[in-house]
C-alpha cells in the first residue's frame, strides 16, 4: 500500500507567500565537516576516514596498521556500527584507545556525529585516529565525516568491477587497498583492471595492494599514513 | 532507511528557519533531489508525514519534489550529457572516463508560508 502523498492540490489554494530556501542537505555538513578539520588541525589530530563493504578485512588491516604504528605515535581508533561491540572489542585488545559508536540504525555518519564522538573521546593527545566506518559502499560516501582524509579497501574477492558500480565511494577516497592479495590465484581479479576501474572516476587514487593477513604491503600503506601525517 | 536521517535533518532546518523567522506554519516544503543524489523520492515522501508530527511548524507542511536530471561531463572530450546509467559511455566520443557535475544534490528549493 502506498503511502499517503501531499498533492498541492489537495491542499486549500490560499495565497502562498514563497520564501527561497536553496539550502542543500549536504553542504550543511560539508560545513559542519570543515569546522572539525579545522579543530582537527589545531590540535594536530589527524583524523582517517577508513570505509569498505562489510567482510573486506578493515579490522584485521587496522589490527596490522596498530601493529606497526603504535610505538611510534600515539593512535586511538573511533569504531561505527549499527549495533555490537565486536570490532570494538578487537581493537582494545591491541591496547590502544578506542570508543564505539553506534549509529541508532543510521546507515552512514555524518560531520555532526563525528564531531560528537571525538569530543567524547577526547583525542587531544592524540596523533593518529582512524574512523572505522560502517560497511556500506554507499551511504557512507555521501557524507563528509571531517576527517582529513578518505581511505578504503576493496578485497580480491569482491572482484575488480566494483569502481564501475559504486562510483561515489572510489571518487572520494585518497587511497584504495587492494587487500587479500594472497588470494589473488583463486580468483578472476585483475590488478591491471581494478587499477584502471578505479582511476576513471579518480585519477589521483593512490592504489596499494595489500594482504592484512600475511602482512604483504603493510609497509607501504603505513608509508603513506606517515606521509599525510607529516604534510599535515 | 537512508532517507529518514536527511528528512528528518531538513524538517529540523526548517522549524529552525520558521522560529528564526517567526513565521508560524510553513504550509509548503519545496525539494529538489538530484538523480544522481542516492535518495529516492518514494521513500522520501514515506518519511514526511511521520517526522513533521514531531515538528512545531510544519505540522500541515505538504511536500513537493522535483527531480533534477544528472548532467555528466566527459573528462576525455568535454562534452556534457545525461548519463541513462552509471556504465554508460560517452555519447561523443565513448569513453568511461565521466564525472557528474551536476544532479548529485539534494536541496531545499523554497517553502511557501
Amino acid at each position: 500500500m502506498l503511502p499517503p502523498v501531499h498533492k498541492l492540490e489537495d491542499t486549500v489554494m490560499d495565497d502562498f507567500k514563497v520564501i527561497e530556501i536553496k539550502e542543500s542537505v549536504f553542504e550543511n555538513n560539508d560545513k559542519e565537516a570543515e569546522k572539525v578539520r579545522r579543530e582537527l588541525k589545531e590540535q594536530k589530530t589527524f583524523l582517517l576516514n577508513l570505509m569498505s563493504s562489510p567482510g573486506s578485512g578493515k579490522t584485521t588491516t587496522l589490527m596490522q596498521t596498530i601493529s606497526a604504528l603504535k610505538d611510534e605515535m600515539n593512535m586511538g581508533v573511533m569504531e561505527a556500527d549499527i549495533d555490537s561491540a565486536v570490532d570494538a572489542e578487537t581493537i582494545k585488545s591491541s591496547g590502544i584507545r578506542t570508543i564505539q559508536l553506534h549509529t541508532g540504525g543510521m546507515c552512514h555518519l555524518d560531520a555532526g556525529m563525528t564531531r560528537q564522538g571525538l569530543h567524547e573521546f577526547d583525542t587531544k593527545d592524540l596523533d593518529f585516529v582512524v574512523l572505522e566506518n560502517i560497511g556500506n559502499l554507499v551511504c557512507p560516501a555521501e557524507f563528509d565525516t571531517g576527517a582529513v582524509k578518505n581511505a578504503m579497501i576493496l578485497s580480491v574477492p569482491e572482484g575488480d568491477d566494483k569502481p564501475l558500480k559504486y562510483p561515489l565511494m572510489f571518487s572520494v577516497v585518497d587511497v584504495v587497498l587492494i587487500n587479500k592479495i594472497d588470494v589473488m590465484p583463486y580468483f578472476d581479479f585483475s590488478m591491471e583492471r581494478v587499477e584502471k576501474n578505479i582511476h576513471m572516476r579518480n585519477p589521483k587514487a593512490q592504489i596499494i595492494p595489500i594482504s592484512a593477513k600475511t602482512g604483504e604491503g603493510i609497509d607501504q600503506w603505513c608509508d603513506w599514513i606517515r606521509e599525510q601525517i607529516k604534510q599535515f | 532507511m537512508h532517507e529518514m536521517p536527511i528528512v528528518m535533518n531538513v524538517v529540523r532546518s526548517m522549524d529552525q528557519y520558521a522560529e528564526q523567522y517567526h513565521i508560524p506554519e510553513i504550509r509548503v516544503v519545496v525539494m529538489e533531489l538530484g538523480q544522481a543524489s542516492s535518495v529516492q523520492p518514494f521513500f522520501f515522501r514515506s518519511c514526511w508525514d511521520p517526522v513533521i508530527g514531531q515538528s512545531r511548524h510544519l505540522l500541515n507542511a505538504s511536500l513537493e519534489i522535483r527531480e533534477i536530471p544528472c548532467e555528466a561531463k566527459c573528462n576525455s572530450c568535454g562534452h556534457t550529457f545525461h548519463p541513462a546509467e552509471f556504465t554508460a559511455p560517452c555519447p561523443n566520443c565513448n569513453s568511461n572516463a565521466w564525472n557528474v557535475i551536476s544532479g548529485r544534490d539534494v536541496r531545499i528549493k523554497e517553502i511557501k508560508v
